[in-house]
Order: C-alpha cells, then sequence, then structure tokens
C-alpha cells in the first residue's frame, strides 16, 4: 500500500484550496434547496400528525373541507416526497457529484431559479389537494397544471448534474457518480411516463393500475436509493477514512439493481384484475433484489468492521449507517412482502405503512440528514451549533421511527389476519387496529420533536450564530489548524 | 398474445444486449484496476487513514486517529 | 467503468426494459379510451366520482374483489366473484385502492342500495356504523329544523333536525350506488389465483 504519509505540503495545500472552491461554488444552491428541504420536512411533519391524529380521532377538525383526512394524507406524502426528500436529494446530488468529480459548480443561477420553480410547484401542488384538486392517483396527486414546474426546475438540475459530469477531472469514475447519474435520468423518465399516461393524457382506466405502481414503486427504487446509496458510498469511507471494503461488489450491486428494481411494482396489485405474467414478473424482480442489497449490505458492513466506535463521535456516520441497515431490512421485507402467500395478508393493512417509512423514513430520510450534518458545515465554513441538539435529533427520530415501524407492522399483520377471518365484523378489525394508532401518533409525536430540533440547529448554523469556541468539523481531523 | 411476445422478445433482445456488452466491456478494460477507483475519494489534504467528521467542539478519540491499516 | 457512455448505456437499457414491459405492453394491451358520459345520470356519476377523488376516499377504500381462494372478499359479501379487467371499462380511473381501512366498495352499489343509509353514513358514520373511525363528511351537508312537510331531498336524523344533502353529496351518493363491479358472467376460471 502506497499510503501518502509524508504529503508534500503544497499538494496538501493544492488539494484543500480545490476542495474549497468547490465547496463554496455550491453554498448558495446547497443553501437554498435545504432550506426548501427543511421547510417541506416540517410541513410534511404537521401534516402527518393531523392525519395521524384524525385516524383515533376523526371529529378533528372534520368540519373543514381542505383539513379532511383524505386530503392531510396525500398533502403529507407530497410535501415530503417532493417537497423534503427530493429537494434534499437534489441539494446530496449536486454537492457529491461536484466533489467527485472535482468541478466547481458554473451556474449557480440556475440552481437559484430551480429551487423557486420547485417551490412553487410543490406550494401550488399541496394547496392544489388541499383544495380539492387532488388525482387521486397515488403518489402523484398533485393537479396536473402544477406538475410542469416540477419538471422544469429538474431539467435545470439535470444540466448542472450532467455538466459537472463532462468537466470531471480525469481518471476513475466513482460508484457513487454512476449511481447519480443514473438518477438525473432514471427519475425524470419515470415521472414523465407517469405524468402522460395518468394525467395529461390519460391511457383507460384498467392499465391505470400498472403505470401507477411502476412508478409508485421506483421513485423510491431508482431515485431515493441511488441517492441515498451514492451518499453512503462516499460519506462511509470519507467518515472513517477507509475505502470502500469491494469495489467488485459494488458494481455487481449497482447492475443488479438497475436490472431488477426497474422491474418491481407490480407486486402491489396481487390479486387485483390483471394478468398473471404481468404480477409474477414484479414478484421475481422483487425477490431478486435480494442480490443488489446482499451486496451492498455486505460491502458497507465489512467497510465499517472494525470502526463501529466511530459511531459515537461522528454525527454524519450515525445517521448514515442507520439509513444503510434500514436498506438492508426495508429490501429483505419488501422481497417477503411481494412473495403471494405473504401478500394475501399483508396488503391493504397497516403493515404497507410501516413498511414505506421504513424506507421513506428509516432509509431515504435517515441518509439524508447524514449527508446534511456532513455538507452543511462544509459549504458555509461553519461549525453545527451544538451537539446536544444534535444527539436529540438523533435519538427522537431513531426511537421514534423505529416504534412507528415496530407498532404498525404487528398491527398491520394482526389487522390482515383478522380480514382473512370472514367471520369478524368488519367494525370489530377496525377497533383492534386502534391502540395500534395511537402508538403511531406517539411515535410521531417523537418524530417531530427531533424535526424540530434538526431546524432549530439548521436555522442557527444558517443565521452563524455558533459556539465561539466551536471548531469546524471539517477541520475535527486537524487539531494542529 | 401480441404482449407475451413483445415482452418475451424484449427479453432475450435484451439478454444478448447484455451479453456483448459485458464481452465488449471486459475486453476493452472496463473492469481493469477496479479497486483503483475506491481510493479516488481521498486526496493529499484528507488522506487514506483520517477520518473526517466529529460533533461539533468534540474531537475523536486519539485511538481512532491511528494511520490505517489495509488487512486485506 | 470509467466512461460515462458505458454507464449510460447500460442504465438507459435496463431501464428501457422494464418501461416496454411494465408501461408500454399493457398500455398497448388495454388502450385507450372510454369512460365518456353520455347520459345525464353518467354525468353526476362522474360528478360523484370527482368527488370521491377530491376527498381521497382510495385512502382507506379499495375498489378491487379478491379471487375467491385468495383473500376473504367473497366470503364477506363484498362481491359474488373476483373482479376482472373488463369490469373497469366504464371507469375513467381505477380507484382499485392500496388500504382496506374501511370496507371495499368495488360493489358497494349491490351491497347497500339505499341512497338515505349512504346519506346518513357519510353525514355521520356513527349513526349507520358505531365505533367507525371514518371522518364524518358533514361539510356536504346542511343540517336544519326539520320542516312540515320536508324539503324534497331533505333526511331527518330523528331528533326534530334534518340534512340536507348537497349537489356534491348528491353526486357522491350516486356515484357509490353505481358501483357494480360485479355484472356479467362470473368468470370461474380466473378464480384460480392462490388455490394450492
Amino acid at each position: 500500500m502506497n499510503l501518502p504519509q509524508q504529503a508534500d505540503p503544497a499538494a496538501v495545500a493544492r488539494s484543500r484550496a480545490q476542495r474549497v472552491e468547490i465547496d463554496l461554488s455550491l453554498r448558495g444552491p446547497t443553501v437554498h434547496w435545504l432550506s426548501s428541504a427543511v421547510f417541506w420536512l416540517l410541513a410534511g411533519t404537521v401534516f402527518a400528525l393531523v392525519s395521524s391524529h384524525k385516524m383515533t380521532n376523526p371529529e378533528f377538525v372534520a368540519n373543514y373541507p381542505w383539513l379532511t383526512f383524505g386530503r392531510v394524507r396525500p398533502a403529507h406524502l407530497n410535501a415530503v416526497v417532493y417537497g423534503w426528500l427530493s429537494a434534499g436529494s437534489i441539494a446530496v446530488a449536486l454537492w457529491i457529484l461536484a466533489r467527485l468529480c472535482r468541478a466547481p459548480l458554473r451556474h449557480a443561477w440556475s440552481l437559484h431559479v430551480a429551487a423557486v420553480l420547485w417551490n412553487v410547484g410543490n406550494l401550488l401542488g399541496i394547496l392544489g389537494i388541499l383544495s380539492g384538486r387532488s388525482t387521486s392517483i397515488e403518489w402523484l396527486e398533485y393537479p396536473g397544471d402544477t406538475t410542469p414546474w416540477l419538471i422544469a426546475a429538474f431539467a435545470l438540475v439535470m444540466w448542472n448534474g450532467v455538466d459537472m459530469l463532462r468537466r470531471r477531472a480525469p481518471g476513475h469514475l466513482y460508484v457513487s457518480q454512476w449511481y447519480l447519474f443514473a438518477a438525473l435520468f432514471w427519475f425524470p423518465m419515470l415521472y414523465l411516463t407517469a405524468q402522460v399516461l395518468l394525467i395529461w393524457k390519460p391511457v383507460t382506466a384498467i392499465a391505470q393500475g400498472p403505470v401507477n405502481w411502476w412508478f409508485g414503486h421506483n421513485v423510491l427504487g431508482l431515485w431515493f436509493t441511488p441517492v441515498g446509496l451514492a451518499s453512503a458510498y462516499y460519506l462511509i469511507p470519507k467518515v472513517i477514512g477507509r475505502p470502500i471494503h469491494s469495489y467488485y461488489l459494488s458494481a455487481i450491486g449497482f447492475w443488479s439493481l438497475a436490472f431488477f428494481y426497474a422491474w418491481n411494482g407490480m407486486h402491489h396489485l396481487i390479486g387485483g384484475p390483471y394478468p398473471a405474467w404481468l404480477i409474477s414478473a414484479s414478484v421475481a424482480a422483487s425477490v431478486m433484489m435480494v442480490v443488489p442489497v446482499v451486496t451492498v449490505g455486505i460491502n458497507h458492513h465489512r467497510t465499517m468492521v472494525g470502526h463501529f466506535s466511530a459511531l459515537r463521535w461522528s454525527p454524519t456516520l450515525r445517521f448514515v449507517v442507520f439509513g444503510a441497515m434500514s436498506y438492508t431490512l426495508v429490501s429483505l421485507q419488501g422481497s417477503l412482502t411481494a412473495l403471494r402467500g405473504v401478500n394475501r395478508v399483508v396488503h391493504f393493512t397497516h403493515y404497507t405503512i410501516a413498511h414505506s417509512h421504513l424506507g421513506m423514513y428509516s432509509f431515504a430520510t435517515m441518509m439524508l440528514f447524514g449527508s446534511i450534518y456532513y455538507i452543511v458545515p462544509r459549504v458555509l465554513e461553519r461549525e453545527w451549533p451544538s451537539a446536544f441538539l444534535i444527539r436529540l435529533h438523533f435519538w427522537s427520530v431513531a426511537i421514534g421511527i423505529l416504534s412507528y415501524v415496530a407498532a404498525l407492522t404487528v398491527g398491520g399483520i394482526e389487522q390482515g389476519f383478522n380480514l382473512q377471518n370472514a367471520d369478524m365484523p368488519f367494525l370489530d378489525i377496525v377497533r383492534r387496529t386502534i391502540p395500534y394508532l395511537y402508538l403511531r401518533t406517539w411515535a410521531g409525536i417523537l418524530i417531530a420533536i427531533g424535526h424540530v430540533a434538526f431546524a432549530i440547529s439548521f436555522i442557527r448554523v444558517l443565521r452563524g450564530r455558533t459556539r465561539p469556541e466551536g471548531e469546524p468539523t471539517l477541520l475535527a481531523a486537524h487539531p494542529s489548524t | 398474445m401480441f404482449a407475451t411476445a413483445l415482452v418475451f422478445l424484449t427479453l432475450v433482445g435484451i439478454t444478448i444486449a447484455a451479453v456483448l456488452a459485458f464481452a465488449w466491456a471486459a475486453r476493452s478494460g472496463q473492469f481493469r484496476d477496479l479497486n483503483a477507483s475506491a481510493r479516488v475519494i481521498f486526496d493529499p489534504d484528507e488522506p487514506e487513514g483520517e477520518t473526517t467528521d466529529a460533533f461539533p467542539g468534540e474531537h475523536p478519540p486519539a485511538s481512532s486517529e491511528k494511520p490505517f491499516t489495509d488487512h486485506r | 467503468m470509467n466512461r460515462l457512455a458505458v454507464i449510460f448505456i447500460g442504465f438507459l437499457i435496463t431501464f428501457t426494459s422494464a418501461w416496454i414491459g411494465l408501461a408500454l405492453v399493457p398500455t398497448a394491451h388495454y388502450g385507450y379510451g372510454p369512460g365518456a358520459a353520455s347520459s345525464e345520470s353518467e354525468a353526476l356519476v362522474d360528478r360523484g366520482r370527482h368527488v370521491y377523488m377530491q376527498n381521497g376516499c382510495i385512502y382507506c377504500h379499495s375498489q378491487q374483489v379478491s379471487p375467491r381462494n385468495f383473500r376473504s372478499d367473497q366470503a364477506r359479501n363484498w362481491g359474488a366473484r373476483r373482479t376482472i379487467a373488463s369490469d373497469y371499462r366504464n371507469d375513467k380511473i381505477a380507484l382499485l385502492g392500496t388500504m382496506r381501512t374501511g370496507p371495499d366498495l368495488a360493489n358497494i352499489g349491490s351491497r347497500i342500495p339505499v341512497a338515505q343509509w349512504h346519506y346518513t353514513h357519510l353525514y355521520d358514520p356513527q349513526i349507520t356504523s358505531k365505533g367507525s373511525i371514518m371522518p364524518p363528511f358533514r361539510f356536504l351537508f346542511q343540517r336544519r329544523k326539520a320542516s312540515v312537510p320536508p324539503e324534497p331531498g331533505a333526511f331527518a336524523l330523528g331528533n326534530g333536525d334534518e340534512i340536507v344533502p348537497s349537489p356534491e353529496a348528491q353526486a357522491l351518493v350516486a356515484y357509490l350506488l353505481s358501483l357494480k363491479h360485479d355484472l356479467g358472467e362470473p368468470p370461474e376460471a380466473f378464480e384460480s389465483l392462490g388455490k394450492r
């Protein structure tokens, strides 16, 4: 191993100057996109708590049409999927791309324009849902006339991402770059397909189901998953200072994900009015997802081995490793759930809600938190204000989401078996789910506390109210500077 | 019938394309020296063996800053 | 794997294969078409479907009956047979649903063909289904002192009050009453899923 033990001071200074230049070139857009994301996270959390409380107390704000359960629930989903997770993923993706391409951002203005477009699109979309213009197509509820804003914004993001890749420093393409390059194309291709076939020029009713669930499943599989994995592949080795265990495994993981994930989705229609080949194709692809998932899981685990103590002192690593472990868990659970024998019981129940939160929160959102904790001090050249707030954030969301998933998984399985028992009256089944729905609300409150702690940290670091003695995290490994 | 045929032909076509692509990629050296790519995230300023994140105002314990040793 | 073009062609091919299989083929198979309202009553049903979509009924109610040996749907009288693709040929959008926090509605029009029950249930689910967690849709009604003789279209609540459904409520109930997805010959051959 040729480790640069005695690095040339000039080379050190040069590489540091270049890294700082890249980070600073992204300062404005990153702050813009992340502030938007944090705003939508809080909005989505409020919608979540309102809908969760309504399930145990249907009379709660029941007289306002715009606050009825069937509008607040999709408002929650879309606010977190497009407002929080997508905006956050875009910020993280561009920062990682710039770093790995060693190419500073050239067109910061275009990303500001894109962020404005993205926020307008989301705002109009959420208002559309609340005012009763929802399309009632799950994961795509925004009215068709509000989505061009999102598409225009994403086009600008793509342009910047591809521009960086084209200007990349000669040499290797890192695994994170493969994932991000692909995700920059997969998301718009998926989204446009769904918009055209479902909303702008809808196909006949029965053909909408497959398109709907192909999108619904793959917006996680081909958008949030690649961005989340790109973060893990970059941040885990970077934080602990050790290269990824096996690069061969990363290549297998990438190509098997690209091939199998894209064929997922139809298992949401098991038992529905569709031909068996269609559903079986997705069931098979879903089971085959074990290959990329186990590959990635082993690779990340082997990278971490011997460095688990790092979880004690690195906030980024805590969130990212939590996310990476959840990825393994949620994907294996997904492969299992796609089997017809399991699906007949747990489909149509709260189990599905638990599963999607394990993916969208425990994996994607935690990954995003971890990345934000790493990126923000570097683009701002300023430390997070308080270790206490970060610890509070981590523990409340970690305990919150685990209780959430546990409560709804157990409750959902029980509900599924009760549904299968035709002798049990329907209202008895409903009654038996109520304790789990209360647990869900309490877990949600815990998660909300974490979000407030995170938002306070975020606002304070933006306003520069950091402790005078606070040393930037990015310099923590260089006590001498 | 049309649907089944189309799916079947697509799958056959893609399998052939994948095999050809793999053969070409292997011959043209796309898989050569893969593990070197794993090290591109490090640079002289943040070299391998150096940790880069900690809670604000806190330092990682000294033991974790030991130079990286590769056991493979 | 250090060339953009290699990665690009690779992920484009894998994506396109699934795009053809899961988006293009089903779409080509079922095609574009239908569900245009032709008569006045169908226009009312269309408006009702819109109210159903506006208020997110789909988040708790499915509209599909599973095969007999697969789930208990048919034993629960949610339908006499499983639903098949052609059952949805007159729908503009297939509101198949993914949750059964409430019961399936694929055949609610045959199961409960009583408008008054639906109005009362929508106004306050506790009256018809004690213990339900469905939200009340009072904002679709006007409540007032019962008049003698009652207004046309008004329903007595039995405590001296009556409720008057808004045009939206009338459309929604017309839509619910129209939900009959089990007309035509029961295709026995399709019930086999789940038999072991």
